[in-house]
């Protein structure tokens, strides 16, 4: 063989899943080659650094949660019907877990209200969600009325007062089908895709990186939005600033 | 033994039929035998997928709750095992790619988010110091794996900490092994990447990309 092994048939060979004649000429090269002998220690450091992430256990108030759901789904009363001790636990964690949801859908919903749906189905629960996020509301307004005007502050603590500015990107150049080359500016600071993170740019970044700043709920803003929503968007809102791509957000900058 | 050892795969499948069957009959105990089977695995793969522990808690609940719905339709062609890892997988793909304003902090300041789970890597026997190393390494791996692309980040958590085979990763993600083994294999490469450039795993050699002549099979 010549040449080094290929990353990938070495992360095979780790994992033991090349066939006898692969696996046979690899160990030959493994045993002549320092190289690639250091190259698989690399690899398998990693993998041990992987497995000895932990495995979490659920929150138990889940198992509550998730059973009183499926017995409701399924006709039955929650808690009977043959519900073994797994699934069992206190009413009043469940409504705390619930009031916790709750909080959860009214900051997503007041950050994100202006926006358009990116995907059908969430238009289909929004009236529900809506309708249900006033409710809340209304009982947050009356607690706060109670409490001196303390209620809904002191349980958001983090809103923004204002809606958020959103700075959006569009990719320039010639734009690779899985990776974007993106370049954003957010208060002030230039970010850039590189290497599959985003790294903060000097302050010397040539003006053909500059990026079109539109603000998100005009209509150019939702727009961009449609047709780039699979790419890095980044939002700001003045102190704080976020990257959503792909599967994630990201929190890249916080000046607060 | 091999044959004893087909009779053996045979049977696992029948009970996981079995539960499925005693599932479409009513038997409400059939879908907690499912949950505490198998709430564990599904937790930690949506816990790895979007890197933040209220998240997983909800999708885990809403994978369950599809599990529920459908476990009738489970057919037995698979394991339910790669059946649940299917539907949980699919349902996370589907929410995680909204709009969602949770965020994962870079900094190492967030522990209880659930991704920071390095001090869970503590060994009482190890001094305070090594215990602080092994923790800010597991929160660096975590950060690392959120950053990963979604492709690649599905095929290492199958992998490395579900245990996966390549055959059941493949079944799974519903691709071909050579494109799991290839995900598999950039995936770690990232990985190396990201935590070469934030200074972990100090002192390990780094994993190279170099020029190969040997042909990729896949």
């Amino acid at each position: 063989m010549s040449g080094h092994i290929s990353s990938e048939s070495l992360s095979a060979y780790l994992d033991g899943e090349t066939g006898q004649a692969e696996e046979q000429r690899l160990a030959a090269h493994l045993a002549a080659c320092a190289h690639c002998r250091r190259r698989l220690a690399a690899a398998r450091q990693l993998v041990g650094g992987l497995r000895r992430l932990a495995q979490e256990a659920p929150p138990p108030e889940l198992a509550t949660l998730i059973r009183s759901r499926v017995a409701a789904e399924a006709g039955g009363i929650a808690g009977t019907a043959g519900a073994t001790g797994q699934l069992q636990s206190s009413q009043s964690s469940l409504r705390s877990l619930r009031s916790l949801r709750w909080l959860r859908s009214l900051r997503s919903w007041t950050w994100w209200q202006g926006l358009p749906p990116l995907r059908g189905s969430f238009g289909a629960a929004r009236p529900l969600v809506t309708a249900g996020l006033a409710l809340l509301v209304a009982a947050l307004l009356l607690q706060n009325g109670e409490n001196g005007g303390s209620g809904l502050a002191s349980l958001v603590p983090k809103l923004p007062h204002a809606g958020p500015e959103f700075l959006v990107s569009e990719a320039f150049g010639e734009a690779p089908a899985v990776m974007p080359q993106t370049t954003s500016e957010v208060a002030g600071r230039v970010f850039v895709w590189s290497d599959d993170v985003w790294v903060q740019r000097g302050v010397d970044a040539s003006p053909a990186g500059q990026p079109r700043t539109v603000p998100a709920r005009s209509a150019a803003g939702r727009e961009l939005l449609a047709k780039f929503s699979d790419l890095g968007v980044l939002l700001a809102d003045g102190s704080r600033v976020v990257l959503r791509y792909n599967y994630e957000t990201v929190e890249l900058w916080n000046g607060s | 033994m091999k044959a004893a050892l087909i009779v053996a795969g045979v049977g696992l499948h029948d009970l996981d039929l079995e539960l499925a069957q005693r599932h479409s009959r009513g038997d409400l105990r059939a879908f907690d035998e499912v949950y505490s089977r198998y709430a564990a695995m599904v937790f930690n793969l949506a816990l790895r997928l979007s890197g933040d522990g209220d998240e997983a808690a909800d999708l885990t609940q809403e994978i369950f709750l599809r599990v529920f719905r459908h476990l009738d339709s489970f057919s037995g062609r698979s394991a339910l095992k790669t059946w649940i890892f299917r539907v949980a997988l699919n349902h996370c793909r589907e929410r995680l790619s909204r709009f969602r304003p949770l965020t994962l902090p870079i900094g190492d300041e967030s522990d209880g988010a659930g991704v920071a789970s390095g001090a869970h890597l503590a060994d009482p026997r190890r001094g305070p110091e090594e215990l602080a190393v092994a923790a800010d390494l597991g929160r660096q791996v975590a950060h690392a794996l959120a950053l990963l692309p979604a492709p690649f980040r599905e095929a290492v958590v199958l992998r490395d900490l579900q245990g996966l085979s390549y055959q059941e990763i493949a079944a799974v993600l519903g691709v071909r092994v050579g494109t799991v083994r290839s995900r598999i294999a950039r995936g770690r490469e990232q990985l190396r990447h990201l935590l070469d450039r934030r200074g972990a795993l100090i002192g390990a050699p780094r994993l190279e990309t170099v020029d190969t002549e040997e042909t990729e099979e896949t």
